[in-house]
């Protein structure tokens, strides 16, 4: 065999590789194997049966930055990034990072592990859906550029191999991590809203939420766009009546807290007040 | 199993179980700085430095740390970085309380590493960083203002202080 393998007394097992094609030559032999980084999602929770860490692979630790977008390797730590700084990131993504629990544990907690949350939407994730981010997958015959707004589930027996950021300039940019600051319960939730206008119209508009579940609706965002700046009460209290059929909509079939239900009205009112 | 790694800069062999954390096998193999505190990653006691930067061990299975730098306070304070930072410390008059001590010193010493000389914002969020209350703040921020210019005067660089 490619890899190294070492069995251990308990039935856990843990494999290393060196690179991306002993990666997947290991997750093409082995089954049911897990992907892991700095492990910091298991905080609390077993660690799974079989673990393959990619902390080492030097190809997943890539920062490619280009004139519209920059690309991030998933095993980059959330602090690599951080240290990017705000002006080379999109403001609410950089934002969003300094909001995951402390400077220690984003120095060995990954992307890749904040944006592949099982059960979980991470707080990375609604930024992300606002900024249309893409995820990169990858197996053993090439890869694939997947929009995360398109992505309904995590695929199989694929590596998450880069996050692609766009790199748009945009006028009002809001992020609000919801729920306790340095742990996950049912309240936990991130917010993104993101604006831009022209000609005193609005041109673009971006609203998403991530926790348990997610919520990013395009038909809703284009109610807004077009209308006239500033917009008046009257244009909101509309708008928070639309925004609350669709968010109604999209919950219709989960137990969602109703603080949390509250929390995205409120938060869609006041980012929506910036524009007045 | 065997994991091999850079331990306190000698190549060391741990043997342990993968899903063990890092902070009990640091402890079995009598570094004793390495303090076991709300072992959730928050405290800051059991901070160690993994390949240069400080992570909490009490949350990193010993098992992805294969090949990597290990380094804890008891090496840490014998080289000259820990040295100006302990030194300055004790110039600011701060008397930790044990368990904080290498959240602090090691917090320290990634600012001072990323840093030439720390802005108030920067020290103000490494201040709110630390959770332990032993010291006031304005002392911690003091003696990481000392360990700056301690640092600089090793270095031969212009002082932070002037």
């Amino acid at each position: 065999m490619k890899g190294r393998v070492e069995e251990m007394p308990s039935s856990k097992t843990f494999f290393y590789a060196k690179n991306l094609s002993d990666v997947f030559y290991q997750m093409k032999n082995i089954s049911e194997l897990n992907i892991v980084g700095g492990c910091t999602s298991f905080v609390g929770k077993e660690l799974p049966e079989k673990a393959l860490s990619v902390r080492d692979i030097a190809e997943l630790k890539v920062i490619d930055k280009h004139e519209r977008y920059i690309d991030l390797g998933s095993a980059l730590s959330l602090s690599e990034i951080e240290d990017l700084g705000e002006a080379n990131l999109p403001k609410i993504f950089y934002e969003a990072i300094t909001t995951i629990a402390n400077r220690n544990i984003r120095n060995i907690a990954t992307v890749g592990g904040n944006v592949c949350g099982r059960d979980f939407y991470n707080t990375l994730y609604a930024p992300l859906l606002a900024l249309d981010a893409r995820l990169e997958f990858m197996d053993g015959d090439g890869s694939v550029l997947q929009p995360i707004m398109r992505l309904e589930k995590l695929p199989e027996n694929e590596l998450l191999s880069k996050v692609r950021l766009p790199l748009e300039e945009w006028e009002v940019s809001l992020f609000r991590k919801l729920g306790p600051s340095e742990s996950v319960n049912e309240l936990s939730a991130s917010f993104a809203f993101l604006a831009n206008s022209q000609k005193n119209q609005i041109s673009d508009l971006r609203i998403a939420f991530a926790g348990s579940f997610k919520f990013r609706d395009i038909d809703l965002e284009n109610k807004l766009i077009g209308a006239h700046l500033p917009l008046s009460s009257t244009a909101i209290s509309n708008f928070m009546l639309e925004a609350e059929d669709f968010f109604n909509q999209a919950t219709s079939n989960r137990k969602l807290n109703p603080i949390l239900r509250h929390q995205f009205w409120n938060l869609v009112k006041y980012s929506l007040e910036q524009l007045t | 199993m065997k994991i091999p790694v850079m331990l306190n800069s000698e190549k060391v062999i741990l043997d342990a179980r993968p899903t063990e954390s890092l902070l009990e096998v640091l402890r079995s193999n009598g570094l004793l700085s390495v303090k076991e505190g709300c072992t959730k990653g928050k405290c800051g006691s059991c901070t160690v430095l993994l390949d240069d930067k400080p992570v909490p061990s009490c949350i990193i299975p010993v098992g992805i740390v294969r090949n990597a730098s290990i380094e804890t306070l008891e090496f840490f304070l014998l080289t000259k970085e820990g040295e100006d930072i302990i030194s300055g410390f004790r110039q600011a008059g701060m008397n930790m309380c044990g368990f904080c001590n290498s959240s602090r010193i090691f917090s320290t010493y990634e600012l001072l590493k990323k840093s030439y000389r720390p802005t108030a914002e920067e020290l103000d969020r490494l201040a709110d960083s630390i959770k332990c209350n032993c010291i006031d703040r304005k002392t911690f921020i003091n003696g990481v203002i000392y360990a700056t210019a301690n640092r600089h005067e090793r270095e031969g660089r212009r002082n932070a202080l002037i």
